[in-house]
């Protein structure tokens, strides 16, 4: 199955010779999710520790808030995952047909979730950096007396202040560079799930991604010219 | 012949009965007059000065049973100063003393010139001619109020306050009242607070210390002159004193620096460390460094100001400031508190640079590392797409 990562143009053209099967796809990208959201699970912790000392909160909601800010920010990240892998799929199969693009749905959701197995190497990476990172970042302090809107404020703050940080600056690095990864491999899942050119493949992959990873380079430009003028 | 010896034996005769009646007149007098007493002489004030005007009290009373019961008739009271100036005229036709009471009978005098002791006279005639003559001590004395410098600091500063310390004693033998001291510069330019000061009584051998702060605003010699006055009764005088004082512009004040400033970056919280040093020539007490007013920055806990305490000279120490940033600050100031001997405080104003060649970002230090990853990254997705392409 790595041999998507070397030769996914010879992957994906004996897959196709396969039946229709998303066990392993959702699998891939299930996992390359809860990865990711183990990072997300790390910096939250942090955030919820300086959490413990406000007034308004009683023990019992605290443990809820705790439970609720952790292990939901893992199960959201799960979710996403899942619902992104249905959006990509669907925005190339919805581009692909542009270019005469023929093939099922199903097929094209198989491959996309194939070409997400970059995404746990890149969800392994970000949970390397981000154990580094959270031993670099301290709780926000926040007053124990604080409204939830300024408590919501103070979050916002720090949320800023920790992508500015050079590590997640990395993180964010690493996940564009991931996903360019994921994107080569994409180009030949949709030549061979839609039958249609190269040509048409790097075309329907590369607008797609390519706006993405614009916008992800827009927002790390930002938070990098941000963190210089500190 | 015979005429004539007859003629000088009756003026003989007369002489002799004008010479017996006399004496049996004095004889009577001198009765009379033992009835009568002087029961106290008060001055006011109870010592004058040299040209002091003051008065004098002579309480009279008559001698219980002895007087009768209708007691002794006073015809007048004169007071004979000689060198004390009586100002007042004699009491003429006071009246009866009865048995047992008492008359007061003031007279207003003026001191001579000289220091001493004086005996004036007291001349009381009785309704029946007799007369008591009655002499008592006044006494005269030039020692004043005297003022001196209790403490002047060896080194006077321009613009720096210093305190001077003025004692105040009484000389006099009596108490004076009403003391009061003012204060001015009649060289140099300077401000001196109070500008007076009130003391009131002093008592014989009395003394009091006044503190009183001089503030030179020009550099050189200066001179403040104290005036004292009070008063002796009901004379007022005055003395001065003029205290010179050199103002220098050396100044010997502490001199608090700050350097080796260092700052850690976490977040958007700023954890600046320096030292603290004491380049002045005098301690300072009551060190204190907080971050200064401003706008795009707060001091926060644990350290949002930092209590040194005593700095003596050549002295150092550290101190710590924790400030939440907010974006585009580039420079932090950091206020410095301290006071000098004298309790005057001083404040200085430094600037942080915080995006500076001289400033320090430990977090930079992982900036290899970061790349290394990177690199690694690029390195290892680009030989994956170039090879998928090329199987291709």
């Amino acid at each position: 199955m790595l041999s998507v990562l070397t030769d996914p143009n010879d992957f994906f053209e004996r897959r196709m010779e396969r039946e229709e099967r998303l066990g392993i796809p959702a699998f891939i990208v299930l996992l390359g999710g809860a990865l990711g959201g183990v990072s997300t699970f790390l910096i939250m912790s942090v955030l919820v520790e300086s959490l413990s000392e406000i007034q308004a909160m009683s023990e019992v909601a605290y443990g809820a808030f705790v439970s609720v800010m952790t292990y939901g920010s893992l199960f959201s990240a799960v979710i996403i995952s899942l619902i992104m892998w249905l959006v990509v799929a669907a925005v190339f199969y919805g581009i692909s047909a542009i270019f005469g693009g023929k093939g099922s749905f199903k097929r094209m959701l198989e491959f996309v979730g194939y070409g997400c197995i970059p995404m746990i190497f890149g969800g392994i990476v970000a949970i390397a950096v981000t154990l580094q990172l959270v031993q670099t970042l301290t709780p926000p302090q926040i007053p124990a007396g604080a409204s939830p809107e300024e408590l919501s404020q103070i979050i916002q703050e720090w949320s800023i202040d920790v992508a500015r940080q050079p590590l997640s600056q990395l993180s964010s690095a690493l996940s564009i560079i991931f996903t360019i990864w994921c994107a080569n491999i994409w180009i030949f899942a949709v030549k061979h799930a839609r039958g249609i050119t190269t040509k048409n493949a790097l075309l329907t992959v590369g607008i797609p991604v390519g706006a993405y990873i614009a916008y992800a380079l827009w927002q790390l430009l930002g938070v990098l010219v941000s963190a210089s003028a500190l | 012949m015979r005429f004539g010896f007859f003629i000088f034996c009756f003026v003989i005769l007369i002489f002799c009965f004008v010479i017996l009646s006399s004496a049996e007149g004095f004889s009577a007098s001198e009765e009379e007059a033992h009835l009568l007493s002087v029961v106290s002489c008060e001055m006011h004030p109870a010592v004058f000065m040299p040209r002091d005007v003051g008065t004098i009290t002579v309480t009279l009373a008559a001698a219980g049973e002895a007087a009768g019961e209708g007691g002794v008739e006073i015809e007048s009271v004169y007071l004979l100063g000689r060198d004390v100036k009586v100002l007042s005229g004699p009491y003429l036709n006071i009246g009866r003393i009865a048995p047992g009471e008492c008359m007061n009978i003031t007279f207003t005098v003026r001191a001579p010139f000289n220091d001493g002791i004086y005996y004036p006279k007291l001349l009381i005639e009785t309704g029946s001619g007799d007369v008591l003559r009655y002499s008592f001590p006044f006494r005269v004395d030039g020692a004043a109020v005297r003022m001196a410098v209790a403490d002047i600091p060896e080194d006077i500063i321009i613009n720096e306050r210093t305190s001077l310390k003025i004692a105040v004693g009484n000389e006099r033998p009596n108490s004076v009242r009403g003391v009061m001291i003012k204060a001015e510069i009649t060289k140099g330019s300077g401000e001196v607070v109070p500008s007076e000061m009130f003391i009131g009584t002093l008592a014989p051998d009395d003394r009091k210390t006044l503190s009183l702060n001089f503030t030179p605003l020009t550099e050189g010699a200066h001179t403040l002159l104290l005036t004292l006055s009070f008063k002796n009764g009901m004379n007022t005088h005055t003395s001065t004193l003029s205290v010179h004082l050199n103002v220098s512009s050396q100044n010997k004040r502490p001199d608090i620096i700050i350097s080796g400033i260092e700052y850690e970056s976490d977040h958007n919280t700023l954890r600046i460390t320096g030292d603290i040093s004491n380049a002045g020539l005098s301690a300072a007490r009551g060190v204190v460094v907080r971050v200064g007013d401003g706008e795009g920055f707060e001091a926060v806990y644990p350290y949002p100001s930092y209590f040194v305490g005593s700095l003596n000279p050549d002295d150092f120490s550290s101190f710590e400031l924790n400030v939440r940033v907010f974006k585009n600050k580039t420079t932090i100031p950091i206020e410095i508190e301290f006071k000098d001997e004298d309790g005057n405080t001083f404040r200085r104003t430094e600037y942080v640079r915080i995006n500076g060649s001289e400033t320090q970002k430990p977090s930079a230090e992982t900036s290899p590392i970061l790349s290394v990853v990177l690199l690694i990254a690029v390195f290892v997705v680009v030989i994956s797409i170039i090879y998928s392409w090329r199987k291709r």
